[in-house]
């Protein structure tokens, strides 16, 4: 009796180890697109209402799905699909960088497994030979269950998805530029940890890295923005192209988002965001009412605007 | 040397082969502290198992007790995160839900069994 018992515990335990193991959900769906936009504004009004269940997603089955938020793999996994896709129809190839991540603690590293994400990316190459890249980024990824991330940070992946889309209609660049959409930005930084760590293996010859976290809120409507730990050459660029703009700019030493991953490593980068510092905040960050509607559609023109002509005078 | 009973040998095998499948995919990823205790624990356990020291029992023993407290931590931050703060990270989340429950309690049965059995043969021994 006892005998047959403990082959039964031995089964089990091999058929729950194993369904531990091995359940891994598939990762992308055909998404369908609609019509881009030739206006940036409206193009960035449908990048955010999709992100945030606003709008539906349309798959290539007939069927339309809703993203409540982008914190499960599940659904990070679907917003990349949406967002590959909106890649691909503006003429590019979408790459996605799969990756493992030690936890932050060695020591916790006993206890649980480590992060698992995706990154997605596309490289604009130069028009004339260069070597040099200018990254920009985003963090896609939503800080809790069903919460639509509005500002946090769909405002970000459309400001990005802006650029890359202006910059492809442009028949000069003198350096190639890299568009990149972090996942797990709200989990400490991982995504981009491990895309600065790609970049690092791949050798590439780095001028810059522009990470923007939360370009959506401008509550004073001052069109205010905020540079994080700049470098000199970065932060004279920046303010002199807002001077010439009329936005209000300053600098800060916030190590809270994307830029600080790239900084680690040694990388000139910054972190541009609305004036999280003096607070002009929408108070919704991480909560369901960070909603596709608290967004200031002018703001986020008037910030793209300035990085646009940023970009404009790196690739001159 | 005493040829050892499947009740120590399999519960040792099955939660060593786990552990070793965690510091083999946390080697590729730089952190090395899950490698260090299981080659602490596996050296120790299969030379005193082939000296046929007595204390092969005492490092199986102490092994146990480790996986098993390894279990009740995460069972118990299982319980922190369902019943009273729920984590805001999904990889902590996720780590701390359903599967890593069922996870703990299988690795825990497992060492559980394999103490029980050390017990018996300890009585046996007297």
């Amino acid at each position: 009796m006892e005998g047959m018992l403990t082959r039964v515990f031995y089964i089990l335990t091999i058929m729950i180890s194993a369904l531990i193991c091995c359940s891994e959900s598939k990762l992308s769906d055909h998404v369908l697109i609609d019509e881009i936009p030739d206006e940036s504004m409206d193009f960035q009004k449908m990048l955010i209402a999709k992100l945030t269940g606003h709008e539906m997603i349309s798959l290539s089955d007939g069927a339309s799905v809703k993203l409540e938020s982008r914190w499960t793999p599940e659904e990070r996994k679907r917003s990349i699909s949406y967002l590959s896709a909106v890649i691909e129809s503006l003429g590019e190839e979408p790459l996605v960088h799969a990756y493992r991540h030690a936890n932050i603690n060695f020591g916790v590293d006993l206890l649980i497994e480590p992060f698992r994400g995706w990154n997605l990316y596309t490289i604009l190459e130069s028009t004339e030979q260069s070597d040099e890249y200018v990254i920009m980024g985003a963090h896609y990824d939503t800080g809790g269950d069903k919460v639509p991330g509005a500002i946090d940070n769909a405002s970000g992946v459309a400001l990005v998805m802006a650029v890359f889309k202006a910059m492809k209609a442009r028949d000069h660049r003198s350096r190639n530029l890299v568009f990149v959409f972090f996942d797990q930005e709200e989990e400490e930084l991982i995504g981009s940890s491990a895309f600065a760590g790609l970049v690092r293996e791949c050798g590439w010859n780095v001028h810059s890295v522009h990470t923007f976290d939360m370009v959506g809120w401008d509550g004073d409507n001052n069109r205010e923005v905020e540079l994080e730990m700049p470098s000199e050459a970065i932060e004279e660029l920046y303010i002199r192209n807002a001077g010439e703009l009329g936005i209000p700019i300053y600098s800060t030493n916030i190590n809270s988002s994307d830029h600080y991953s790239f900084i680690k490593m040694g990388f000139d980068a910054v972190g541009i965001s609305q004036a999280y510092a003096k607070r002009d905040n929408s108070g919704k960050k991480d909560t369901p009412e960070d909603m596709y509607h608290l967004v200031n559609f002018d703001y986020l023109a008037s910030t793209m605007q300035l990085v646009e002509r940023v970009m404009k005078e790196l690739t001159e | 040397m005493k040829e050892l009973s499947n009740g120590i040998l399999v519960p040792l095998i099955l939660s060593l082969l786990f552990f070793w499948r965690k510091a083999l995919q946390y080697i590729s990823l730089g952190s090395y502290v899950p490698l260090l205790l299981v080659l602490i624990f596996s050296v120790c356990i299969i030379y005193t198992r082939v000296k046929g020291k007595n204390s092969f029992y005492r490092w199986v023993f102490s092994w146990f007790v480790l996986v098993a407290i390894w279990s009740c931590m995460r069972l118990f931050f299982s319980c922190m995160n369902y019943f009273f703060k729920t984590l805001k990270e999904f990889h902590l989340n996720d780590q701390f839900g359903i599967r890593g429950v069922l996870l703990s309690v299988v690795m825990l049965g497992v060492v559980v069994y394999g103490l029980r059995c050390l017990g018996r043969k300890d009585k046996m021994t007297v």
